[in-house]
C-alpha cells in the first residue's frame, strides 16, 4: 500500500493520497514511515521535473499536496527534515518583496530532499547571519528581482564573509535579471539561472548522485 | 528636423521593422520610467504618483537620447501594473522609501466564490468591482487618469517622440494568477480546471471587446500583451495548450484584424514554444524578449515571420562595462537583424543602468 502513496505523490494524485495517507494512518503506520514515503514521492516529482516531464506547475502543486498530506499527520515534518541530504537558508535580499522565484528554489529543493529554510521577503542580513549561525547550512540562496538589489547582495555577502561564516558555505544567487556578471560582482560562489541549477549544484557540492 | 518629422521618421523606422523590411540603421528603443527618475536626478515618489511628472522627466530623457526611435510608454505605471495583476502595489513615498522602484505585493485576494461572480457578473463589471473593493481605485481615478493620458499624449507628440503600446490588454491567466497568488492559483489548475477554463473564456470575450474599443478610440502603434506567469517555463505542455495559447492567440488576431502591431513582451523562458508563434499573424507582431528566452533560438524559430526586439541584459545594462554593452548590442545587431529587429533593454530599462552604458547601446545602433 505504501507504493501507492509513493506513486500518488509522485504522479500528484491528491485524491489518492489524501485517501492512502488516512489508510495508513488506520492502520497504525507511524508518521514518519509515512512522511519518508511521501519524500519517496517528491523525489520522483523532482527528477521528472529535471528530465522536463514536469514543469513549475507541477512542482507547486506536488508541495502543496505535500503539505496538506503534511497537515493531516500533524504537521510534522521533522521527520522529513531529519533525512535531508543538507540545509539550504534562503530568503529574498532586503529593499525586495518579490518572493515568486524564492518559493520556486525553495520547493524545488525541498523536492530534492534538502531541509530548507525559508528566511522570506526583504532580508536584512543580520537575519541571514543569524540564519547561518543557528541552522549551519551547506548552502545559502540569495534571490532578487531588482538590479536595485544588487548591492544589498553584495553587501550581506561580505558580512557572511566577515563574521567568519563562510568558510564551510556556498552561497547561491539567482532571480529575474541576475546572471554571472551579478554572481562576480556580488561574490557569490555561483549565479543559478534556473531552480534545478540550485539542486544541482547542491548535490554536487554534498557528493550526491 | 522638426518634431512632426522627427516623429514620422521615427515611426517609419520602426514600422518598416515590425513589417520585416530593410530600415536605414537599427531601430534603437527603451522603456524608461523609473530610469528617468534617475537619469534627471528626479523623485521616484512623485514619479510613482504623478503621471504629469513621469512623463515629463521621461521626455527630458528623451531629449538627451534624440537617436530613441520609440518609448514603450509615456508614463510611470504602477497603477497600470496594479490593475493588470490585480495586486496592490507599494511605491516609494508610500510603503517604500524615496528612491525605491515600485514592487508588486501579491496576496490571495481572489477567492473560489470570485469565479463563480465573473461567470454571473462578466469579467468587465467583476473587474471595476474589484478595482474598488481591493485596489482602492475610485471612479474619480479613472476619469483623472483619462484627463491626464489626453495631456501625456498631446505632450509627447509634440516631442515628436512615438510610444510602442498605449494598449495593455491581458490574457486571463497573469491577472487570475496575481490576484489568487501564484501557488493557489496554479493549484486551481489541477483542482478546478473546467471551471477555470469556463472564467477565462468569459473573460477573454470581455477584453477582446474592451481592447476593440480602445484600439479604435486611441489608434496605438501597437497593443501589448505581457504575460509572465503564462511562459513555458512555469506550465507543462498540457496546462500552457489550454489555459495560455488559445487566448494569446485570440488577442493578437484581433488586435491584428483592427490594423495594430502586437507586442508581445513575454517575460521569462518561453523557449519550449517558440515554433507555436508561426500561428501569429505575419509581419504584425514584435517579441519583446527580457533575456529569458534565447533570442538566437528565438530568430532561428521566427525568423521571417516575427520582429524581435531585446534583450540587453539588465545586469550588463547596471553593472557591465560600454565596452561589454556596445560588443553585446553589436551582435545581437548583427545575428538577430539586420530586418525585423528592434534593439532595446531586455523588458525595461533598469532604474540603476549606468548613463554611459545607455549611451553604447544607442551608439551600437547608430554607428556614430
Amino acid at each position: 500500500m505504501s507504493q501507492n502513496l509513493v506513486n500518488a505523490m509522485a504522479d500528484l494524485e491528491e485524491t489518492a493520497l489524501v485517501k492512502e495517507v488516512k489508510a495508513l494512518q488506520a492502520q497504525g503506520t507511524p508518521a514518519l514511515e509515512i512522511i519518508q514515503k511521501l519524500q519517496e514521492g517528491m523525489n520522483i516529482v523532482g527528477k521528472r521535473y529535471e528530465e522536463k516531464e514536469y514543469y513549475l506547475s507541477e512542482l507547486i502543486m506536488s508541495a502543496e499536496i505535500f503539505k496538506e498530506a503534511a497537515t493531516l499527520l500533524g504537521g510534522d515534518l521533522s521527520a522529513a527534515d531529519s533525512h535531508s541530504h543538507g540545509t539550504f537558508v534562503m530568503g529574498t535580499i532586503y529593499g525586495d518583496i518579490h518572493d515568486i522565484g524564492k518559493n520556486i528554489v525553495t520547493t524545488v529543493m525541498s523536492c530534492n530532499g534538502f531541509k530548507v529554510i525559508d528566511l522570506g521577503v526583504d532580508v536584512a542580513t543580520a537575519d541571514y547571519l543569524k540564519a547561518i549561525q543557528e541552522h549551519k547550512p551547506q548552502v545559502v540562496g540569495i534571490s532578487c528581482l531588482l538590479t536595485t538589489a544588487f548591492d544589498g547582495m553584495k553587501e550581506c555577502i561580505s558580512a557572511i564573509e566577515a563574521a567568519g561564516l563562510r568558510k564551510d558555505l556556498k552561497i547561491l544567487i539567482g532571480g529575474g535579471p541576475c546572471d554571472q556578471t551579478t554572481a562576480d560582482y556580488v561574490g557569490a560562489d555561483a549565479y543559478c539561472k534556473t531552480a534545478q541549477d540550485a539542486v544541482e549544484y547542491s548535490k554536487k557540492l554534498l557528493g550526491i548522485q | 528636423m522638426n518634431p512632426v518629422e522627427l516623429r514620422a521618421a521615427r515611426l517609419g523606422r520602426m514600422t518598416r521593422a515590425v513589417a520585416l523590411e530593410p530600415t536605414d540603421r537599427t531601430p534603437v528603443m527603451a522603456w524608461i520610467d523609473a530610469w528617468a527618475a534617475t537619469y534627471r536626478q528626479g523623485s521616484m515618489a512623485r514619479l510613482s504618483t504623478d503621471p504629469l511628472y513621469a512623463n515629463q522627466l521621461i521626455l527630458e530623457t528623451v531629449a538627451d537620447f534624440p537617436e530613441f526611435d520609440m518609448i514603450e510608454v509615456a508614463a510611470a505605471l504602477p497603477r497600470s501594473v496594479a490593475a493588470a495583476t490585480l495586486s496592490r502595489v507599494k511605491v516609494a513615498g508610500k510603503e517604500l522609501p524615496e528612491g525605491s522602484l515600485w514592487q508588486v505585493d501579491e496576496q490571495e485576494h481572489i477567492t473560489d466564490e470570485d469565479y463563480d461572480r465573473i461567470l454571473q457578473m462578466g469579467w468587465t463589471a467583476w473587474k471595476f468591482e474589484y478595482y474598488g473593493r481591493v485596489l482602492g481605485f475610485t471612479p474619480q481615478d479613472f476619469e483623472e487618469l483619462g484627463k491626464l493620458g489626453a495631456i501625456i499624449g498631446q505632450r509627447t507628440f509634440e516631442a515628436g517622440i512615438p510610444t510602442l503600446s498605449d494598449v495593455f490588454p491581458n490574457i486571463p491567466l497573469d491577472p487570475l494568477a496575481g490576484g489568487r497568488s501564484m501557488a493557489k492559483f496554479m493549484t486551481d489548475l489541477y483542482r478546478m480546471p473546467d471551471k477555470l477554463k469556463e472564467v477565462m473564456d468569459v473573460m477573454i470575450t470581455d477584453t477582446i471587446e474592451e481592447m476593440r474599443g480602445m484600439i479604435r478610440m486611441i489608434k496605438p502603434f501597437s497593443v501589448m500583451m505581457a504575460v509572465a506567469r503564462g511562459s513555458s517555463a512555469f506550465l507543462s505542455p498540457r496546462l500552457w495548450n489550454k489555459f495560455v495559447w488559445p487566448y494569446l492567440l485570440q488577442l493578437s488576431h484581433a488586435a491584428a484584424e483592427e490594423g495594430v502591431f502586437v507586442n508581445l513582451h513575454l517575460d521569462g523562458d518561453w523557449n519550449r514554444d517558440m515554433e507555436r508563434f508561426r500561428e501569429m499573424p505575419k509581419g504584425k507582431c514584435i517579441w519583446a524578449c527580457d533575456n529569458g528566452s534565447d533570442i538566437f533560438k528565438l530568430k532561428t524559430a521566427l525568423d521571417g515571420h516575427m520582429a524581435i526586439k531585446g534583450d540587453v541584459p539588465p545586469a550588463l545594462l547596471a553593472l557591465g562595462t560600454p565596452d561589454d554593452v556596445h560588443a553585446y548590442c553589436t551582435r545581437l545587431i548583427r545575428e538577430i537583424g539586420p530586418t525585423g529587429f528592434i534593439l532595446a533593454p531586455g523588458c525595461t530599462m533598469p532604474q540603476n543602468a549606468k548613463v554611459e552604458n545607455v549611451r553604447a547601446m544607442v551608439q551600437a545602433a547608430t554607428g556614430c
